[in-house]
């Protein structure tokens, strides 16, 4: 009897968890249908902020309200939009795979950026991108005029090129795999020869990141956590068995439209404030791109530098990161 | 005189033991059910149920044992805080093999139309940067079910019935894929 008291108590807690009010005074939620997709945004924060960060996640096929547990903290000062992707998160609706082009996301970005603006039109707007969020927004922005529509741009641990990125990654593979004695990888790396007009004909993703994690390029994850995956699983809008559908429709984006992806000679025409965030151990991203980007970028802005990251600082040096956000975007 | 006495403890015995035992040579063919359905307790709803069973047949050595073909209406619905509800209007076919009507298992499969409500306030774009407001914005899809469930008797006239039942519920066409949905349940059938 006793356990079955205890077993209900456990299980009305979870319940009335997953029913709780948001801590901060801004909890609105969105959903924009555009072009097959009905894609949400939750807005969180602190109503009194003037500042609206919308977080780009990465992937593609990742998640943007599965990560806001490392945004609480910036929510006490800032207003955050988390936006899950077309056929990403918890993103729902008819969407194609076709529809999985630079263009179509920068398109997606451009209708949830006026959304934003629509419903919170005093306040001044920041991009945030992590990985494939920084590509998306680097195509956004040199894009026609639609740098005027946002107030700043926090690139993280992502590219400006696909090729540059895998010229650097390379490099960043044949290094340690010198240092930790990995001949395969070595070899394998030392025997690509790749160019612009090649590289969708050479690169292998499995092997590609096989090496990469296995040199150390990423070794922790939020999912590593299982206080994180309680949270994700039980108490968070995020849907986790939508998600898991996503990586089988990309195979076309990885086949194909990552090798079209270059916008290294537009970065010079950017005006908006830059912030470049990056993970010093990062191997998926090397730290060597971070200094490449912004050699690119007018003015050449320092990059910050989380010396105990890899690929997610806001996950390994949250209140750092938080600290940094905040001041980003003042 | 010590004879008689164990003999008519012996016949009072059988006489409780079989009373305690006895079956009923029927089983009813309608039942109505009631109960929790969820993903998870956080992702929470309620489901309910008619079913008629269309043939059924019973052997009845030293227990009885039913076996009964049926069709049931469920109507479901589950929220997800803060993202979603989605209601389910699906019919099915199921077997059930019932024992001394103390408890029962079953199998079903049935096709039927999910319909999702957004928990969020919803808005089509349009190109020229144009957003219209859509009340009840959401999705119908097709989907399938297939479950596995038990039951136990939990009254003396063995007419109600604890339940619970796994089940596995295909979303189509969800970004044109098919969206698995694992759904408990915990409830209650009433034969009528």
């Amino acid at each position: 009897m006793k356990q079955l008291l205890l077993l209900i108590t456990c299980l009305l807690t979870l319940f009335i968890g997953s029913c709780s009010k948001d801590q901060y005074e801004i909890s609105d939620n969105l959903r924009l249908r555009y072009k097959d997709a009905d894609m949400p945004i939750w807005v969180r924060g602190n109503a009194g902020s003037d500042r609206l960060v919308l977080f780009l996640h990465g992937g593609p096929g990742g998640c943007a309200m599965c990560l806001r547990t490392f945004f609480e903290s910036a929510e006490e000062q800032l207003i955050m939009a988390y936006w899950d992707q077309r056929i990403a998160g918890s993103s729902g609706g008819t969407s194609h795979p076709d529809q999985l082009t630079y263009l179509q996301f920068a398109d997606d970005l451009k209708q949830v950026i006026l959304l934003l603006k629509k419903r919170y039109p005093n306040k001044r707007l920041y991009l945030l991108g992590h990985s494939f969020g920084v590509e998306m927004a680097w195509q956004f922005l040199t894009s026609g005029n639609n740098q005027n529509l946002v107030d700043g741009f926090i690139a993280m641990d992502g590219t400006y090129s696909t090729y540059e990125w895998l010229i650097t990654s390379q490099k960043w593979i044949m290094n340690e795999a010198l240092i930790q004695g990995d001949e395969e990888a070595y070899n394998y790396m030392n025997n690509l020869s790749l160019t612009q007009s090649n590289m969708s004909d050479l690169v292998d993703w499995g092997k590609w990141y096989e090496f990469i994690f296995r040199l150390g390029g990423n070794p922790v994850w939020p999912t590593d956590d299982a206080e994180y995956n309680l949270k994700l699983w039980f108490f968070s809008p995020h849907s986790a068995f939508s998600n898991s559908l996503n990586s089988s429709l990309y195979d076309n984006y990885y086949d194909k439209e990552i090798f079209t992806f270059d916008r290294k000679s537009l970065l010079s025409n950017i005006n908006i404030p830059i912030t470049i965030f990056w993970g010093e151990k990062d191997g998926i991203m090397p730290i060597e791109h971070a200094y490449q980007t912004s050699a690119l970028l007018p003015g050449n802005p320092t990059p910050i530098i989380f010396k105990n990251s890899w690929h997610s600082p806001f996950h390994t040096e949250n209140d750092l990161f938080t600290q940094e956000l905040i001041k980003a975007t003042q | 005189m010590k004879n008689i006495k164990y003999r008519y403890l012996t016949v009072l015995l059988f006489f409780l033991a079989n009373s305690a035992f006895a079956q009923s040579d029927t089983i009813s063919k309608q039942w109505l059910h009631v109960g929790y359905f969820g993903e998870n307790i956080t992702h929470f709803g309620l489901s309910g149920g008619y079913g008629y069973s269309f043939w059924d047949s019973f052997k009845k050595r030293k227990n009885v044992h039913f076996h009964q073909l049926y069709v049931e209406g469920n109507f479901s619905f589950l929220i997800h805080p803060n993202n979603q509800a989605v209601f389910f209007l699906i019919p099915e076919l199921g077997y059930r093999y019932t024992k001394n009507s103390n408890w029962y298992l079953q199998f079903t499969a049935g096709a039927g139309l999910l319909r999702t409500f957004y928990l969020a306030k919803t808005f089509e774009a349009d190109e020229d940067g144009g957003f219209k407001g859509i009340p009840m914005a959401g999705k119908w899809s097709l989907g399938s079910s297939f479950s596995a469930g038990f039951g136990k008797s939990i009254i003396k006239q063995k007419d109600l019935f604890l339940f619970t039942q796994i089940r596995l519920i295909n979303e189509h066409f969800y970004n044109q894929k098919t969206l698995l949905r694992p759904i408990f349940q915990l409830g209650l059938l009433k034969q009528i």
